[in-house]
C-alpha cells in the first residue's frame, strides 16, 4: 500500500512536471516517436528507422531550443468577479505587461495552483464511492481510488490563454477562462508565462508578477421544475405592485358598512354620498409567504459526496424560488450553534449573501445537532407556509422533524440525499436523491408529492 | 498595487478560439499520394486523398454521436480483423504487423471520414477502448462524476498512421526519408509562432533534417553491425532445429502428443512407405542433462548438401533417376510446413518430387531432404523405391566424419558390452545375425513399451547411464529409448547405425483411400548397416500402436475434418487453375463481414436519430401540406377582412374575423379544418377531401373578390 501510494505520488509529480514542459502537440510527436521506435529496430526490411530517426532529431532539437530559449517576464494583474458558480467556466481579465528586456512572442498565461496530493494516510483510508463495485485488480491497485482523491483536491480547471506577443514595455489584456470545481473560496497565485520551442512541441516556462486573488465559488445548482409553493401568490402576475414596507403595505379588499370605532381615515367619502350612509374601505394586511430552507449538515459517516449534493440541492432552491413575494430563511447546524440566513423580500440580504454562506458550509460531526435543529424549526414553524428539509439520511430523529412540521400544518417537502443507486421502498412525501442522479430526480419534483 | 495607472490597458487578447486544431490543409492527401506511391498503389492513394480532402468543397455534415463515432471504431477494428484473418490463413503471424502498418491508411479511413464528415470536431479518447468505455458508463451511473476524457481531432493519428506506413518497406536511397520530413515538417509549420519564430521555425528544421539524416546513417551502421553480430552468436549457440534433436530419454512424467492429423498419405502406385522419414541423426550425447541426438555442425556435412535439380518451374525436383528394373512407387502427401526451413518427412529413397512448389530443396548425404518455402500446406508426389532392400544413403565408411556412425559414449559403453555379453553377441559377428538377436530381444517379454515414466528413471548424477538404466533395470520406455539403445548396442557390437526420427505410417483411413499420420504417430528407430545397405531396425514392442489410438477422443473425428478442410483451402488457395472464384471469394467474405457491420451499424444510426429530433426529417415535416390551397383563399380574403399577423395562428385570425366574413363564415371555417388536417394530421387528406378543399377554396376567392374591398366600406 505504502509502495502504491509511492508510486501514485511521484507519478503525479512526474507528470505534473511534464505537462509544465510539453504542449499536447509535443506529447503526441513523442508518442509518435516511441512507436516508431519500434518498427525501427528492424532496418533490414523497412524504413522506419529513418522516420524514427527523424522524430528523434526533432524532438531533441525542440527540445534544446525549448530549454535555451528566453523565459517570459510579465508584470500582471487579474480583473475578476466576485463569485464563480462550480462547474460554470469563469472568464475574467487579466492585464499584463511585458517587464522585459526583449520582446516576447508567442507567449501564453497559464494560472498555477500547486497541485495537492493525497497523502499516505488518505489514500488508505478514504475509499472511492462504490470502490466495491469496482474489479479486483482496480481494488488490488487503487489507481481509480488515486485518481479520485486527485480530482476531489483540485480546485479548478485553467485553461491556457491564447497566445500573444508583447513588445517591451507593451501592455495587453488576456482573457482567460477557468471552471472552479468545488464550492468554496478559489485561490489563485502566480501565473506563468509560456513560451514553447520553434516547433511549438516544448514549454519553457516564466513567472508573471502578480498579487493573489481570491473568488468565491457558489455551489453547483441544479435546475428545480417551476414549484408551486403554498401560499404563493401565483398566477397573478403583474397584479399587484409590493410596497416598500414589510407588512405595511395594506390591501384594498372591499366596501362595507361602517361600524362603530372604524377610522375614520378610512371612510368612503363617495360611496357614502351615493348611498347616504356611511360606508368605509375594507383592507387586509398584505402578508408574505415564508419559507424555510432546512440544510442537514450534520454528516455522521457518509460520504462528502452525499453532503456536497445536499449543498448543491439547498443552493437550487435559494436561487430559484421566487423571493420577490416571500421570505426565505435558510436554517442549518454551523460549528457553533444554529445559523440563519434570510432572504426575500425588503430583506437587506440577497439571495448572493445566501449563496454565499452556502459556499462555505462545511460538515457538522455533532451528535446533538440533530436535537437543536428540531427545536429551532420548532420555534420557527408557527409562521411558516412551507418547509424544505434537505437531509442527509432518514432516521428516526430526521423523520420526527419532518413530522414536527407537518403536524403544525407546515407544508413540507422532504429531500433526503442518499450515497447511490440503493434503491429504498418509496415514502409518501420523502423524495430520495441519489448522489449522481440528483439533477434527473428533481427534474421531476413536485411540492407535495 | 500592481499599479494600474502605470501602463495603458493594451489591446485585448481574447480568448482561445474554440476551433480545433486540425492538420493542415492538403496535408493528408499529399501524404497518402506519397504512402500509394512508396507501396506501388498510386490509384489507391489518389482516391484516398480525394475521399479525405474533398471535405474542404462538401458542405454536407453527417450528425454523429459519440456511441456512432464508437460504432465506426468497431468497423475499423473488423477491417484490422480480416486483415488479420488473412495473414494467418497465409500463415504469416510474423509479417502481421507488416501488413497492419503498410494498410493503415486504409483500415483507418472509415474513423478518418467520419471526423471529417461528421459534425463533432473532435472524437473522445475513450472511444477507441471498450474498457475505458465500460469503466466510464459506470462512473457516470454511480455519480462519481469522472473528469472528461481528453478529445483530439482523429486527423493527427491518421497523418502519423500514413506517415508510418511510408516506411514499411525497405527501399534505397532517401525516398523515404525525403517524403517523411515534407510531411512531419508540413505538420509542424502551423505550430510556429508568427513574425520572427518563424525563421527560429526554419532555422530549427534546418538542423532536424541534417542530424536525422547523420542519425539514420549511424542507426544504419549499428544496426548493420548488431545484426552481423547477433546472427554470429545465433548460429554459433543454437543450432538450427532440425540439426539436432533433443529426445525425452531420462525424463519422468507423461509424454504428451497432438492426436491431430499431420500428414496424409495416398499411395498412388506401389507399396506404402513404412515410415515418413524426417531425420537421421548420427551422434549421441547428454548436454545439459537431455539426451540428444545430433549431427554437430560439421562443416563437411553441410556442404556436401545438394541442391536438388529444379526440372519444371519449381516444382518438380529430381534427385537420381530410380535403376532400371526396378518398380517405382509413388505417394501423395499433404500437410503443413510451419517453418521456412524444414527437412521433409518422405518416405526412404524417395528420388522424385512432383509439384512440390519451394524455393529450394537439399538432400544430404545421410538422406534427408531440406525444404526451402513459404510456411502452409504442402501437396506433392513423392516417387520411391519401393524395394527397401537396396538403399543408396552414403554408405558408412567413405567420409572422414563417418567414425561418427560407430561412436558410442564412455559413460554407457560397459554397460552396453555386459548387455552384449548377456545376449551372447560378439564383435564380428554377422551384421545380420546381430540385427536378429537384438530384434529377439526387445521383442521379448522383458521389454515393455510405456510414456509414462516414473521412480529412478534418469536421475540426477545418473544422467550419463540413461541408455544403460533403460537396458538393465528399467526396461520400459517408448520408441526414443528403444531405438536410441539399438543405435549403441549396434555400435558396440560393431555394427554402423544411426538414429532416424520421422514418422510411422500405420492408420489407414478406407472411406477416403489415405494413410493418416498424426502427431501420436511420431516414431524414432534405428538404422543398420547390413550387408551394404541400410536396414530399418524397429524395436519398439508392436503395442506401442494400439496405446497411441487409444488415446483419440471424441471429438477427434471433428478435429480432424477441420484440419482436413483447413490443409485443402489451403492448398486450393495456392492452387493457380481456381482463377476468378477466388478473386471474388475474399471480397465476398469480407463483404458479408461488413454488410453485418453496417447492418449493425445502422441500426444504431436509427435509433440514434429517434433521439434527436432535429434533421432533415422534421423539416420535411414541416413542408407538408404548403402546396395547400387555403393559401390562395387567405390571399383573396385579404382585400376583404384585415390580414392575418405575422406568427398568428389561423385559427385566432379566424375568429376574430368571423363577423366581417358573414355568409362567407361556414365555407371558410370548414377550408380551415380541411387545411388544418392537411398540414397536421398524421394521416392526411384523401383525395376526395383535397378535392373539396380546393373547389372551396376557389369559391371562397370568388366570392371575395365579388364584395367590397376593406378599404372602399
Amino acid at each position: 500500500m505504502r509502495l502504491l501510494h509511492y508510486f501514485y505520488r511521484a507519478g503525479g509529480r512526474w507528470s505534473t512536471a511534464a505537462q509544465a514542459r510539453v504542449t499536447r502537440a509535443g506529447a503526441f510527436l513523442l508518442g509518435a516517436t516511441v512507436v516508431s521506435a519500434v518498427g525501427a529496430l528492424d532496418s533490414l526490411n523497412s524504413m522506419q528507422y529513418q522516420i524514427f530517426s527523424l522524430l528523434t532529431m526533432i524532438v531533441l532539437v525542440g527540445a534544446t531550443a525549448g530549454a535555451l530559449g528566453r523565459r517570459g517576464r510579465l508584470e500582471a494583474e487579474r480583473t475578476l468577479p466576485r463569485h464563480a458558480t462550480a462547474g460554470h467556466p469563469l472568464r475574467y481579465r487579466v492585464r499584463v505587461r511585458n517587464a522585459g528586456r526583449w520582446r516576447l512572442a508567442g507567449a501564453r498565461l497559464s494560472e498555477w495552483v500547486e497541485p495537492v496530493l493525497p497523502d499516505y494516510q488518505e489514500f488508505r483510508q478514504r475509499e472511492e464511492p462504490f470502490e466495491r463495485k469496482r474489479n479486483v485488480f482496480d481494488r488490488v491497485f487503487k489507481y481509480y481510488r488515486w485518481l479520485w482523491l486527485v480530482e476531489l483536491k483540485r480546485p479548478a480547471r485553467f485553461d491556457v490563454s491564447a497566445a500573444f506577443t508583447l513588445a517591451r514595455r507593451e501592455g495587453a489584456s488576456v482573457e482567460m477562462t477557468l471552471t472552479p470545481l468545488r464550492r468554496g473560496v478559489l485561490r489563485l497565485g502566480p501565473i506563468r508565462v509560456l513560451t514553447t520551442d520553434p516547433f511549438g512541441l516544448f514549454l519553457r516556462s516564466g513567472w508573471a508578477a502578480i498579487g493573489a486573488a481570491t473568488v468565491v465559488v457558489l455551489p453547483k445548482r441544479y435546475g428545480l421544475p417551476a414549484l408551486e409553493m403554498p401560499g404563493s401568490s401565483r398566477y397573478d402576475l403583474g397584479g399587484r405592485v409590493a410596497a416598500a414596507g414589510v407588512g405595511h403595505s395594506d390591501e384594498f379588499v372591499g366596501l362595507r358598512d361602517y361600524r362603530p370605532g372604524d377610522p375614520p381615515r378610512n371612510i368612503h367619502w363617495r360611496s357614502w354620498a351615493r348611498l347616504g350612509r356611511p360606508v368605509v374601505k375594507e383592507f387586509e394586511d398584505e402578508t408574505f409567504p415564508r419559507y424555510a430552507l432546512v440544510l442537514d449538515t450534520l454528516l455522521e459517516d457518509g460520504p462528502d459526496q452525499c453532503f456536497e449534493e445536499a449543498v448543491s440541492v439547498a443552493a437550487s432552491f435559494a436561487a430559484t424560488l421566487d423571493t420577490k413575494e416571500s421570505f426565505l430563511d435558510l436554517l442549518f447546524v454551523g460549528p457553533r450553534a444554529i445559523a440563519v440566513s434570510a432572504s426575500g423580500h425588503g430583506s437587506a440580504r440577497e439571495v448572493e449573501n445566501m449563496l454565499e454562506v452556502l459556499a462555505l458550509v462545511e460538515p457538522v460531526r455533532d451528535p446533538g445537532g440533530l436535537a437543536l435543529l428540531r427545536k429551532e424549526v420548532g420555534l420557527r414553524s408557527g409562521g411558516l407556509s412551507a418547509c424544505i428539509l434537505v437531509l442527509l439520511g432518514w432516521d428516526a430523529d430526521r423523520r420526527a422533524l419532518a413530522q414536527d412540521l407537518r403536524r403544525k400544518g407546515v407544508e413540507t417537502l422532504v429531500l433526503v440525499v442518499t450515497e447511490g443507486l440503493n434503491h429504498r421502498p418509496a415514502e409518501p412525501g420523502v423524495t430520495f436523491l441519489p448522489a449522481g442522479m440528483v439533477r434527473e430526480r428533481l427534474l421531476t419534483l413536485r411540492f407535495g408529492s | 498595487m500592481n499599479g494600474v495607472e502605470r501602463w495603458p490597458a493594451g489591446r485585448a487578447i481574447p480568448r482561445e478560439s474554440e476551433s480545433v486544431r486540425e492538420p493542415p490543409p492538403y496535408l493528408l492527401g499529399a501524404a497518402l499520394i506519397s504512402w500509394s506511391w512508396i507501396i506501388d498503389w498510386m490509384w489507391l492513394g489518389i482516391v484516398l486523398a480525394l475521399a479525405v480532402e474533398s471535405h474542404r468543397r462538401v458542405s454536407w455534415r453527417w450528425d454523429f454521436s459519440d456511441e456512432d463515432y464508437v460504432r465506426i471504431w468497431n468497423v475499423c477494428v473488423a477491417l484490422f480483423l480480416c486483415v488479420g484473418v488473412f495473414q494467418a490463413l497465409d500463415g504469416r503471424f510474423l509479417g502481421m504487423a507488416r501488413a497492419f502498418q503498410k494498410w493503415l491508411p486504409v483500415l483507418l479511413l472509415p474513423m478518418q471520414l467520419a471526423q471529417i464528415y461528421g459534425t463533432q470536431r473532435t472524437v473522445s479518447l475513450v472511444t477507441f477502448s471498450m474498457v475505458a468505455r465500460r469503466k466510464r458508463e459506470l462512473d457516470l451511473k454511480l455519480g462519481r462524476d469522472p473528469r472528461p476524457p481528453l478529445r483530439f481531432h482523429f486527423g493527427h493519428v491518421y497523418l502519423a498512421a500514413t506517415i508510418m506506413a511510408l516506411g514499411v518497406e525497405r527501399s534505397d536511397g532517401y525516398t523515404v526519408f525525403l517524403l517523411a520530413s515534407a510531411l512531419i515538417l508540413w505538420a509542424l509549420w502551423p505550430l510556429a509562432t508568427p513574425g520572427k519564430g518563424r525563421l527560429a521555425w526554419i532555422a530549427a528544421a534546418g538542423m532536424t533534417l541534417v542530424l536525422g539524416h547523420a542519425g539514420q546513417r549511424t542507426w544504419e551502421s549499428v544496426q548493420r553491425d548488431v545484426e552481423h553480430w547477433a546472427t554470429e552468436w545465433f548460429q554459433r549457440n543454437r543450432p538450427g532445429s532440425h540439426e539436432m534433436a533433443v529426445t525425452e530419454i531420462g525424463e519422468v512424467g507423461e509424454i504428451k502428443l497432438s492426436p491431430n492429423i499431420v500428414w496424409r498419405v495416398r499411395v498412388a502406385t506401389g507399396a506404402p512407405p513404412r515410415y515418413l522419414r524426417e531425420n537421421v541423426y548420427r551422434r549421441y550425447r547428454v548436454v545439459a542433462g537431455a539426451a540428444t541426438w545430433s549431427n554437430g555442425r560439421d562443416p563437411r556435412m553441410i556442404m556436401q548438401e545438394v541442391p536438388l535439380r529444379n526440372a519444371r518451374d519449381g516444382s518438380d525436383w529430381e534427385w537420381a533417376p530410380i535403376p532400371e528394373g526396378r518398380e517405382a512407387s509413388a505417394a501423395t502427401l499433404r500437410g503443413r510446413l510451419k517453418r521456412v526451413i524444414l527437412p521433409l518427412p518422405v518416405p526412404r529413397e524417395t528420388t522424385r518430387f512432383v509439384d512440390l512448389t519451394a524455393a529450394e530443396l537439399r538432400r544430404s548425404p545421410l538422406g534427408v531432404f531440406v525444404v526451402t518455402t513459404d510456411p502452409g500446406s504442402l501437396d506433392f508426389l513423392a516417387v520411391y523405391d519401393g524395394d527397401v532392400a537396396k538403399a543408396r544413403d552414403e554408405p558408412p565408411l567413405s567420409t572422414a566424419a563417418a567414425r561418427s556412425d560407430l561412436e558410442t559414449p564412455e559413460s554407457e559403453l560397459p554397460g552396453l558390452n555386459r548387455v552384449l555379453e548377456s545376449l551372447g553377441i560378439n564383435e564380428g559377428d554377422p551384421a545380420r545375425a546381430i540385427v536378429m538377436r537384438l530384434r529377439q530381444w526387445f521383442a521379448s517379454e522383458e521389454f515393455r513399451y510405456t510414456r509414462h515414466l516414473e521412480g529412478r528413471n534418469g536421475v540426477e548424477g545418473m544422467r550419463d547411464t540413461l541408455i544403460t538404466q533403460f537396458l538393465e533395470e528399467n526396461r520400459a520406455g517408448h520408441c526414443e529409448y528403444f531405438a536410441s539403445a539399438t543405435v549403441l548396442l549396434l555400435r558396440a557390437a560393431g555394427v554402423p547405425a544411426r538414429y532416424a526420427v520421422g514418422f510411422a505410417v500405420r492408420e489407414y483411413d478406407s472411406q477416403r483411400e489415405e494413410f493418416v499420420v498424426r502427431g501420436l504417430h511420431a516414431h524414432s528407430w534405428a538404422m543398420a548397416w547390413v550387408d551394404g545397405a541400410w536396414e530399418e531396425v524397429d524395436t519398439t514392442p508392436a503395442s506401442w500402436e494400439t496405446e497411441e489410438r487409444a488415446e483419440l477422443s471424441r471429438w477427434q473425428g471433428l478435429r480432424d475434418m477441420l484440419s482436413r478442410w483447413r490443409v485443402d483451402f489451403d492448398l486450393w488457395r495456392q492452387s493457380e487453375e481456381k482463377g476468378i472464384v477466388w478473386s471474388l471469394i475474399p471480397l465476398g467474405i469480407a463483404g458479408v463481414l461488413m454488410g453485418l457491420v453496417l447492418v449493425r451499424f445502422l441500426r444504431g444510426f436509427r435509433r440514434s436519430g429517434r433521439r434527436t429530433p432535429s434533421g432533415p426529417a422534421s423539416s420535411a415535416w414541416e413542408r407538408i401540406g404548403l402546396d395547400s390551397e387555403w393559401y390562395e383563399a387567405e390571399r383573396a380574403l385579404a382585400s376583404v377582412v384585415p390580414g392575418r399577423r405575422e406568427g398568428q395562428p389561423l385559427r385566432s385570425w379566424y375568429e376574430g374575423t368571423r363577423i366581417l366574413l358573414e355568409d362567407l363564415g361556414p365555407r371558410v371555417e370548414r377550408a380551415l379544418d380541411l387545411h388544418y388536417r392537411l398540414r397536421f394530421d398524421p394521416k392526411g387528406l384523401d383525395p376526395e377531401e383535397r378535392g373539396e378543399l380546393a373547389e372551396l377554396a376557389r369559391v371562397i376567392g370568388e366570392e371575395a373578390l365579388r364584395r367590397p374591398a376593406l378599404s372602399e366600406r
